[in-house]
Order: C-alpha cells, then sequence, then structure tokens
C-alpha cells in the first residue's frame, strides 16, 4: 500500500469522514487547530514559538557515560586514570573537555555542566530510575520521570495536547528497560515510543494512515464500540487508557503526520546534525518540540563501556578513520542542536539536558575498558534559563570522588522542575490516594542553574 | 495455630524473661562485633556509599554493613600502624575525633560527641580495643513486643528484637539493630525506643539487621471498616490449607474476600491458565449448562490430561530457560524444546532439573545440554542457574558481599568455580582446568556450593563433575529453595502475583507475603515428588483461585489476593486467541501452518504479529511472559495489517457470517450471544446485549450490518475483557 499516494488522493469525503472521527473523538482539529497556538502550523510555517511553559529534550546516555571521557577529564593523572582520549581547551580559563567534544567545547558559553553529581546507585535500573524520576527505586512505588511529570502537568493545563505529550526516541527503553516512565500516574503519560529510526531513509511512524478498506466511520465506530465494551467491563478502570485513546487521536490529526516527517527538514540541517541515529533523533526532537511537544527523550544507548573504551567511545569501529563513535557522534549532535535551537529562537524555552545513569571508574579494568561509578559523574544542561558559560561543583584529582558543591540526583531533579517551572515540592496522587512529593524532601534547587 | 503466630508467642516469652534493661555497667566490657560492629552500622559507617563501598572511603575501608568483622578489626586497629586509635587517650583517637566533627570528615558529623554511641566507642578504646568474646549470633529474632504481628492505624507498638549466641547468652538488642522500613508513609519508628507507629493500612515490612543477620518483620495495619458493616469472620478449618492463611490474613485486615466467580468466568479462567487457549464456543456453553456439583474439579483433571496443556507449560518452562537460537539455525532450540516437552509428560520436576545440570555431549547425544549454550561464561551460567531455580539474584555479591542478603562474593564466584570446569560449545564436557578469579583474594575462586560448604576435591580427581554436589543439594527435598522457588513460580503463573515478588528475587529483604503458605506450598510439592500437575491442582482448588475479580480494589491490596488479579495475557497467548476468534491462523516463518504461538520454542523469532500484541524480545526486556502495549503497538491493531486480515480474510469468521447471512438480516439476539459466547466465553448482560441489539437496527442492509459487526468484533479484540486473563 502506497500511503503517499493515497494521502494525495484524500478525497472531500475522507476529509469529512476524518472530520466525523474527530467530532466523536471531541476536540480533535484535524487541521491543526486545538488547544494550542497552531494556526500558522497548518499552512507548513515552521518558525513558530514553543508553547506557553518550558519544553524539555532530554538526551539520554545508557549504560553509564565515563565523565573522564567527557566533560571531567583529568589529563594531569596517572596514565591508568587518564585514559586513552586526549583533551582540548574550552574559552572558560583551565576547563578542558574530551578531545572528541571539540565542537561543544566551542559553544561553552551556552551551558552549564555539573561536574559533582553523586549517588551510591551503581547498577542500571536502579540507577536510571534514580536519575530519571529524584528517588530511589524502592518496592513501594514505581516513581515517574520528568518526562512523565511534565507531560501530566501540561494535560491538565491544556487538554487539546494532539500529539503525546511525552516522545521518545527511538524507544524508551532505558535501563534494564523495566522502568515504564509513567511510574503511577495515569497512562496517558507514558511515553510514546516512535519505534523506528529517524537516521534510517524510511524512517516513519508506521500505521498512522487509515489504510484501503477502512473508513473513517469504521474508525469512529470502533473507538465508540472500544470505550463502550471497557466501561461495561470495569467503568472505573475504563478512565486510564491503554494506548488506544492516544493512537485514535494521533490518526485523526494531520498535526500528527507532519510532526514526524523529517524528510521535510532542510538537506543540509540534518547534515549538521549528523546522519547517524543520535544526530536525526536530535533533529526530530528539536522539530517535535517547536511543534508543541513538551517533552522529548533521545534514548542513545551503548554507554556501558565495560571494554573497548577507544573503539567504543571515539573511533566507533575498528579501523576508523574519522571518529565515529559515541562520544563524537553525541558532539555533532549536541552542538547542531545547541545551535539550530538558539537560531530558531527556541533556546530559552527549551531545556537541555544530557546524563546517564552514573559514570565509571577512575582507574581502568583489564579489558581496557571502566566498570561501574556513581560517586562521581557529570552532566550536563543547556537553555530554558540555563546561564551557560558555567562549571557547576568539581570531582578531586582523580575523578573518584565529589570535592566540591556535591549534588544528588534528588538535587537534580529538583533544579530541572524548577527550570521546567515546576514546583519541586508539589504533591501528586497514587491511584490510591498516597500524596508523593514531587521530589524528596530535603533535595535543593542547585542555585547555579537558576 | 499458625507458625508465626507460634514463633511471636515463643519471641515474646524470651523478651519477657530478657526484659531487664542492658546493663552499661563497667563491669561488662564493650563487645567489638556485638556492639561496636552494630553501633558503626546503624550510624551509617560502613553503608555502600561510605567506608563499605568496594573502595572504601577516604583510604577507610570496611567490610559492607558489618559483614567481615575481622577483617574490620584489623582496618580499625591494625592499619597504618594504629594510627586511628590512641590507646593512651582514648578521646583523642582518629576513629573518634572524625565522625564527631573534630576534624574534617567526608562523611560529615555522624556521631553527637556527647552521644551513647561515641561514649561506647570511646570505652571500647579505653577498654584496650580488643575483640575478645568471639561468640557466635546463633538466632536473631524480632517482633512486636505485644507478641502478635498486627497494629491498629494511627497506634503504635513496641519492635523488640532478641540475639542468642553460641555461648548461650541471650541480649535484648534493639537498639543495636539497623531498622529500615521499606514504606515510611507507612511506618515510624523511633530507633531509639523501639516505639512503631502505623500510618497506613496494609501488610508492611521491616527489615532488621544485627552482625551478619538480617531478618523481615511484617505488621498487619487492618482497614477501616463502616460500623454497620459485620466484621469479617470466617470458620478457617472448614477451609482449603491455602484459603486457611490467605483468608486468616483478610479477617486479620478487616478485609472481605469477593465471592466465588461463576461459571463462565471460572471455564475461561481455567482453560487460560492450563492450556493458553479460550475454551470453544461450545466447551462453554456445555460447562456454563452442566448442573454435575463435580464440574470445575472434572475439568481441571481433564485439561490437565491434555495435550494442550503440556504446549503450554512447555511453553512457560522454555521461557524460563530462555531458549534462543544458535546464530545459523534454530534445531539446538527446536530439540531442546522438544526435549522439555518430554520431561514435562514424564518426569517430576526434581530430576527435569538435575537432568538439566548434568548434561554432557552434543546437542543430539542430549539435548539438555542447550542449557550450557544459553549464556556465555561461568559467572553467567551461575547467575542463570541460582536465578531460575533458587531464585535469587546472586549478581550482586559479584564485587561485595551482597548488601540486601546473606549472599557473599565466596558464594558467587563459588558457584561459578563450579561452571568454570564446564566447557561450553557444541560439546559440553567437563574438563579439568577451568576456573575463575576471586577479586578479593586475586587467585582461583573455591568451588563453594551458596550458602553452604565448600566443595572439596580430592587431588586425584581433577576431573570430578562439580555439579554433581551442587545437584545433588539443590534437588535434595530439603533444600530451601528449590522447591520453594519452584512453588512460587507456579503460584505466580495462576494467581498473577507470586508470594515472593518478583519470582527470581527471594531474599531475607524481600519477604513471602504469606510465608507460611508459601513453605506448606513447597512442603507439599516435595512430599508429592515435586509433581507439578499436583500443585497446579492444590492451587486451583483453592478459593483464592476462584474468586471473582475486585474491580476497584486499591493496588496496595493486591497482595492478599482478596479477589482474583486480572492480568494481561501473555502476548504468545493473546495472539493465539485473535486467530481462534477471527479463524484466520498467524503464519510464523519457519513453522508450519498450524503452529500455535505458544508452540514456538523460542520468545525471539522475528514476527510483526507479535510485536504488535506487545512481545518484546530478550534482548529488549529479558524473559518477561507479559510485556505493555505502547501506542505505537495500538496504532498497529487500528491501521495495521494484523487484526485487519484476520477480520477480512477469506477464510475468515465473518466471511462465514456473511455468507450465511446474504441478504437476510441476521438476527441480532442470537448475533450478540455468539459472538460474546465465542469471544468473551460468556453471555451477555441484558444492558449489553440491548445496547448491541440497537445498534445493529441502526443499519437496514446485510452489507451495512457485516460492517458492523466487523467493527463490534474488531472492538471487542480489543477490548480489555478480551485481552486480560481475569
Amino acid at each position: 500500500m502506497n500511503e503517499r499516494v493515497h494521502a494525495r488522493h484524500l478525497s472531500r469525503r475522507d476529509v469529512i469522514q476524518i472530520g466525523t472521527l474527530a467530532a466523536i473523538g471531541g476536540g480533535l482539529h484535524p487541521l491543526g487547530v486545538g488547544g494550542l497556538d497552531l494556526a500558522s502550523r497548518a499552512t507548513g510555517d515552521d518558525s513558530v514559538k514553543a508553547p506557553n511553559g518550558k519544553s524539555c529534550i532530554l538526551i539520554w546516555l545508557d549504560g553509564g557515560p565515563s565523565h573522564l571521557e567527557m566533560f571531567d577529564p583529568k589529563p594531569d593523572a596517572p596514565s591508568e586514570v587518564r585514559g586513552p582520549l586526549g583533551t582540548v581547551a574550552t574559552s572558560l580559563p583551565a576547563v578542558r573537555f574530551s578531545e572528541c567534544l571539540e565542537k561543544t567545547a566551542t559553544m561553552v558559553d551556552d551551558i552549564a555542566v555539573v561536574r559533582s553529581i553523586t549517588s551510591p546507585l551503581g547498577e542500571h535500573n536502579f540507577g536510571t530510575h534514580y536519575m530519571m524520576t529524584g528517588y530511589k527505586p524502592t518496592p513501594v512505588l514505581e516513581y515517574p520521570c520528568f518526562g512523565s511529570v511534565l507531560a501530566h502537568h501540561e494535560l491538565q493545563r491544556a487538554a487539546g495536547h494532539i500529539l503525546p505529550p511525552h516522545i521518545a526516541v527511538p524507544h524508551f527503553r532505558v535501563g534494564g528497560a523495566s522502568f515504564s516512565g509513567s511510574g503511577f500516574l495515569p497512562n496517558s503519560v507514558r511515553p510514546f515510543s516512535v519505534e523506528s529510526d529517524p537516521a534510517k531513509p524510511g524512517f516513519k511512524v508506521k500505521h498512522l494512515q487509515i489504510p484501503n478498506g477502512l473508513t473513517g466511520v469504521n474508525l469512529a465506530r470502533r473507538k465508540k464500540y472500544l470505550e463502550k465494551l471497557n466501561q461495561f467491563y470495569d467503568a472505573a478502570a475504563a478512565t486510564d487508557s491503554d494506548g488506544f485513546q492516544e493512537a485514535f487521536k494521533l490518526i485523526g490529526s494531520r498535526e500528527s503526520q507532519i510532526a514526524f516527517q523529517l524528510d521535510q527538514e532542510p538537506d543540509n540541517l540534518r547534515q549538521r546534525y549528523g546522519r547517524r541515529t543520535i544526530g536525526q533523533s536530535c533533529l526530530l526532537a528539536r522539530r517535535l518540540v517547536q511543534r508543541g511537544v513538551p517533552f522529548v527523550t533521545v534514548n542513545y544507548k551503548g554507554w556501558d563501556t565495560h571494554n573497548d573504551l577507544m573503539t567504543r567511545l571515539k573511533d566507533g569501529y575498528v579501523g576508523a578513520k574519522t571518529p565515529v563513535g559515541l562520544i563524537p557522534s553525541l558532539d555533532l549532535a549536541l552542538s547542531a542542536l545547541i545551535q539550530d535551537l538558539k537560531q530558531q529562537g527556541m533556546l530559552d524555552d527549551t531545556l537541555v539536558v544530557v546524563m546517564g545513569e552514573f559514570g565509571r571508574t577512575p582507574k581502568l579494568n583489564t579489558n581496557g575498558g571502566r566498570d561501574h561509578w556513581p560517586r562521581v559523574f557529570s552532566a550536563l544542561l543547556a537553555g530554558g534559563g540555563v546561564p551557560g558559560g558555567q562549571i557547576i561543583g568539581a570531582s578531586d584529582r582523580t575523578g573518584e570522588s565529589p570535592k566540591e558543591n556535591p549534588i544528588t540526583p534528588a538535587d537534580l531533579a529538583a533544579s530541572i522542575y524548577h527550570l521546567l517551572g515546576i514546583n519541586p515540592a508539589a504533591q501528586l496522587l497514587t491511584r490510591d490516594g498516597r500524596p508523593v512529593r514531587l521530589t524528596p524532601a530535603g533535595s535543593r534547587v542547585i542555585s547555579e542553574l537558576t | 495455630m499458625f507458625r508465626f503466630q507460634l514463633c511471636s508467642y515463643l519471641g515474646l516469652s524470651l523478651w519477657i524473661l530478657l526484659s531487664s534493661p542492658r546493663l552499661l555497667s563497667a563491669d561488662v566490657a564493650v563487645d567489638f562485633q556485638s556492639e561496636v560492629i552494630p553501633m558503626l552500622t546503624r550510624a551509617g559507617c560502613n553503608a555502600g556509599d561510605c567506608h563499605g563501598s568496594a573502595a572504601g572511603r577516604g583510604g577507610f575501608h570496611l567490610s559492607l554493613l558489618g559483614s567481615n568483622p575481622d577483617r574490620d578489626f584489623a582496618a580499625i586497629t591494625s592499619e597504618f600502624k594504629g594510627r586511628r586509635l590512641n590507646l593512651k587517650h582514648p578521646g583523642e583517637s582518629l576513629i573518634l575525633k572524625k565522625p564527631t566533627g573534630y576534624v574534617d570528615h567526608g562523611g560529615g558529623n555522624v556521631l553527637d560527641a556527647d552521644s551513647d554511641e561515641a561514649a561506647l566507642l570511646e570505652r571500647w578504646i579505653a577498654e584496650g580495643a580488643r575483640d575478645v568474646v568471639q561468640r557466635k549470633l546463633t538466632q536473631f529474632h524480632v517482633g512486636l513486643s505485644s507478641g502478635n504481628s498486627t497494629i491498629a492505624k494511627g497506634q503504635g507498638g513496641l519492635v523488640r528484637a532478641l540475639a542468642t549466641f553460641s555461648d548461650g547468652t541471650q541480649l535484648d538488642v534493639t537498639d543495636r539493630v539497623t531498622w529500615s522500613i521499606q514504606d515510611k508513609d507507612a511506618l515510624q519508628l523511633d530507633t531509639t525506643t523501639g516505639e512503631l507507629t502505623a500510618l497506613r493500612s496494609g501488610q508492611h515490612v521491616l527489615i532488621a539487621r544485627f552482625m551478619h543477620q538480617v531478618k523481615p518483620l511484617m505488621v498487619l495495619v487492618p482497614f477501616n471498616r463502616s460500623p454497620d458493616e459485620l466484621a469479617v469472620d470466617h470458620d478457617l478449618s472448614t477451609l482449603h490449607r491455602i484459603d486457611q492463611e490467605i483468608v486468616g490474613k483478610l479477617m486479620q485486615l478487616n478485609l472481605e474476600p469477593q465471592q466465588r466467580a461463576s461459571s463462565a468466568t471460572l471455564v475461561r479462567r481455567v482453560y487460560l491458565d492450563l492450556t493458553g487457549q479460550l475454551p470453544t464456543a461450545d466447551a462453554t456453553r456445555e460447562y456454563i449448562a452442566d448442573s454435575d456439583p463435580h464440574k470445575y474439579a472434572n475439568l481441571i483433571t481433564d485439561l490437565l490430561g491434555s495435550r494442550e496443556y503440556i504446549d503450554y507449560w512447555s511453553f512457560y518452562v522454555a521461557r524460563m530457560l530462555q531458549i534462543r537460537p544458535q546464530a545459523k539455525s534454530d534445531t539446538a532450540a527446536r530439540a531442546y524444546y522438544q526435549w522439555i516437552r518430554e520431561q514435562l509428560q514424564r518426569q517430576p520436576y526434581n530430576l527435569m532439573v538435575r537432568t538439566l545440570l548434568l548434561s554432557q555431549g552434543t546437542i543430539e547425544e542430549q539435548p539438555a545440554t542447550e542449557f550450557y549454550r544459553t549464556v556465555r561464561g561461568a559467572r553467567e551460567q551461575a547467575e542463570l542457574t541460582s536465578e531460575l531455580f533458587m531464585g535469587v539474584r546472586l549478581r550482586c555479591a559479584n564485587c561485595h558481599n551482597h548488601p540486601l542478603d546473606r549472599w557473599t562474593q565466596d558464594d558467587y564466584h563459588g558457584l561459578a568455580a563450579v561452571f568454570a570446569k564446564v566447557r561450553q560449545g557444541a560439546r559440553v564436557q567437563v574438563v579439568s582446568r577451568g576456573e575463575v578469579t576471586h577479586p578479593a583474594t586475586g587467585v582461583a575462586a573455591i568451588p563453594k556450593i551458596p550458602g553452604d560448604q565448600y566443595i572439596s576435591v580430592p587431588s586425584e580427581q581433577e576431573n570430578l563433575d562439580l555439579r554433581v554436589p551442587f545437584a545433588n543439594w539443590l534437588t535434595s527435598p530439603k533444600n530451601a529453595y528449590f522447591a520453594k522457588t519452584a512453588v512460587n513460580r507456579i503460584w505466580s503463573y495462576l494467581m498473577g502475583r507470586g508470594l515472593v515478588n518478583p519470582v527470581s528475587n527471594m531474599s531475607e529483604t524481600n519477604p513471602a507475603s504469606h510465608s507460611g503458605l508459601l513453605q506448606w506450598l513447597a512442603d507439599d510439592f516435595v512430599e508429592h515428588n515435586f509433581d507439578i500437575q499436583h500443585t497446579i491442582r492444590q492451587i486451583m482448588t483453592s478459593g483464592a483461585y476462584q474468586r471473582r475479580v475486585a474491580h476497584n480494589a486499591p493496588l496496595s491490596q493486591q497482595v492478599f489476593y482478596r479477589g482474583y488479579l486480572a492480568r494481561p495475557l501473555p502476548p504468545e497467548v493473546l495472539l493465539d486467541a485473535i486467530s481462534d476468534v477471527t479463524g484466520v491462523a498467524t503464519q510464523f516463518t519457519g513453522f508450519n501452518a498450524t503452529t500455535r504461538a505458544i508452540q514456538i520454542p523460542y520468545q525471539d523469532i522475528p514476527s510483526t504479529a507479535l510485536d504488535a500484541v506487545g512481545r518484546c524480545t530478550l534482548e529488549q526486556c529479558g524473559s518477561v511472559v507479559n510485556a505493555e502495549i505502547t501506542i505505537a503497538q495500538r496504532l498497529q491493531w487500528i491501521n495495521g495489517a494484523l487484526i485487519n486480515d484476520k477480520l477480512n480474510g477469506q477464510e475468515s469468521f465473518l466471511r462465514q457470517l456473511e455468507q450465511q447471512s446474504q441478504n437476510q438480516k441476521l438476527s441480532g439476539e442470537k448475533l450478540i450471544q455468539d459472538l460474546y459466547v465465542r469471544v468473551y466465553s460468556r453471555l451477555p448482560k441484558q444492558a449489553e446485549l440491548i445496547f448491541w441489539k440497537n445498534q445493529l437496527t441502526k443499519e437496514r442492509s446485510a452489507g451495512k450490518q457485516i460492517d458492523i459487526i466487523r467493527d463490534l468484533l474488531w472492538s471487542l479484540l480489543a477490548s480489555r475483557e478480551f485481552g486480560s486473563q481475569h
């Protein structure tokens, strides 16, 4: 089935039928207007401001990125700590980054790097939960991540969202993939995974188009019947979505067709971000945020480098002439993203966070890699009102422990919420009616980030 | 009287005997192991993020949570020529001045200078900083001083910890214990007085750690009932053994169990749990209409004897064992799967596991050897084996003694040493060379049975298969883990949640919700020769299994089995059910047309159909039987080929209906009833019948009516009721 042809031959009758679907869905506006100032988007004008309130792009470095090979190198330490990579200068005096972060190093005025994050949790699932929610994992409750909290907040504020308010590119399998993201919040704020690689030529979110043989009438009826059946079965639970509500919304809207069409972005821009998954994912994130999505998680996997540092972090593959490993690819994507956001006038309203679940051992192991090290590690923040050009906190001489200004993941969470315009002391309610503070009591907003 | 009540009673008596306060007189010297180390644990000094971390802190390395007191004694008294202590002026000791803030301390001001803890440490130093008593902790008991395990909400109770030592001493160690509460919103504890306040209803866990032992204390806080509701009262003696404990606990909590589910609900539930298939429309109608009082038990017997039961439970075992195809071919995986089917038909569980563990040879000679090709490496094999058959996660004990349980590095690397002599590969073989390096000693780890003794290998028996003593220990009727793990898993499949949850995490800090019940089930399993069918039947004939689902029950009450726990169907079962209902089978590459999804030997077969119903591959999600369905998958359901092809297919059920109804209007009532019986395995309620009849009459022509029915069928398949086991 050629979906493009189908779209072009959309008859007036079909348009009405899609409109019918929208009417039954209540509040859907297939031509792009609904709850958000999107009027200009219907004409395809891309230079639209972000919606009220800040948005966020989280670049999640899954596996535990080595702080020593990235934002907190120790060029003067012994070689088994220093590692195989060199360093580059930044415009900040005495501040150097890894040699693979050349481009980001030139943009240091726009970024803040926290070098003193400290956590006791060195296991992937635990560390991921802690960093993504601000709470250590407990058997009692699964907490929601920032994206789902912001999504929840946005849904309360303005119900007309068409695109899912928390989107994950290419998917949300983080940590050990047992983290739902929404925790105890309703399913409506689970991250929507595009489940497709934006770097691949055929990238699209599949099944957004109604296939031959079905019409809008069918879809509208199915949606209605489904809701009725679920109500008959268990009326109270029926209010909690199992994905169909969001799916019907996406299908019914023209907005969703456009938002994921990455090939509408100019080719030279796609080149600037880099053609690898991370680059195109960051570009897609910018596009989605521009179209009103409050939170995008870019899931960049592969950072659990227990071995082969050089190959995995720098080269990309054995014998590479141009480094295409994890860090140079990130460098390209991140610098392009920040620059792009700046040029589009979006940087002040878009918070960019780059982090992983922990750092890596200061001493190289016997496989030429590094193992888990949560005691001190780094994170990067940019945009969204973060004052750039600063390094916050410091680790000690060998990158083992925090030396100045130790910051817990709970503190970082409080700061992120604060930057997004959400009170970190606010209370959410679980389904059992238990009040839960957004961040743990005692967590503080890092003043340098405000 | 249940065992746990008996224990509490005993504990209470002991406590009354010893209820004089601990003597702080100068006659009794401070004991290093039972006083100083516990104090350091309480203060957090030897926690994982401080001196107890794998690399220590600031050059001072203590064993994690006091697991190695001898090493700690050496570190405190002899390291750096003893500069941490000042025996002449004890108050000047570095080990005192740092935590009290007199000297810069990375950990801050951990102890108050005038606290009992600081005084204890100083006295110990003044007495010569010795470790003389050298007695072992033989018993450690925690309980409420009231003797039972219930506290009313908003009320308080007193916790007490009792220690018995090898020299016969018994002490109240309440204020030496390190307490931790899982749910701080539910319980509050004053660690000095032992005063415990209950804030939320439910069952809450308090963990007590003293010396090397960790014990959980379960506290029940009853739920409120409105004053005019009758107190929950059941005569436990008349109930099935399983229900005695479950209903007993519900009574203590003031929760009324749900009523028994209807025949329609039960026939569907039993068919799905035993065969992974919906009952046919005929079977459903027949069961509902049958008035034989033994029909339920007979149904279970019939299904347990069926081929479909073997199909489905082989599926469970295959997923548990993480069968995966080799890179080039899946012949080995298929042979392994066939072997599992045969075992399930003929062998008791303990013999099946023994054969698995002791297998050697090629896949042709012994298909069970595939167990040794599932993961690579001795450590990985140790982790897999302990997780599957002991229900424990040894992994954390790789780099340090396990912080939450009793496992030590010796256990972890000792078990890995057992598997180090097994050559994995095309021919699984026991070889004489093969070892793992123990990270703490730097030399080969000594083979060890976890939590038990080292395995001694006489030097003339280099080729001894170390797996033999391990397998003997594991599958012995007395083994504390094997039977419990097996029955817990079976329970979780049937009841929706393990008594220990998650099933791979049996540990002292993760106690069973009904520990007496778990023990009984395990003992019963062993007594009946590890017969899986026997345990299945025990569970299914209990009242707990046959209850209605408690819709709207708070999540926190799930653990008490007040009602049957509804949960999503496994993806393979859902896909098969969709195929059955629509009459259009799903094709799987490499398998013949009649192969059902649950008959596929391994999880990771490429299949968009399975992806659409929420199947997650081993690499993505591990061997999780239930995976949640995402929005992307829902888009597939709505617009994709999976469901739509089955609704439109030439051989589909709907086509048949269409042909039957050529130009005649379909009789609304019968049609809807047939649909419900076929899809939901029940008859529609009155309100449902009226609603759907109404929908049908909106269209007059048969063609349009079929369109409506197609949409209705789609919705039925997409509905929660269809997609869950309930």
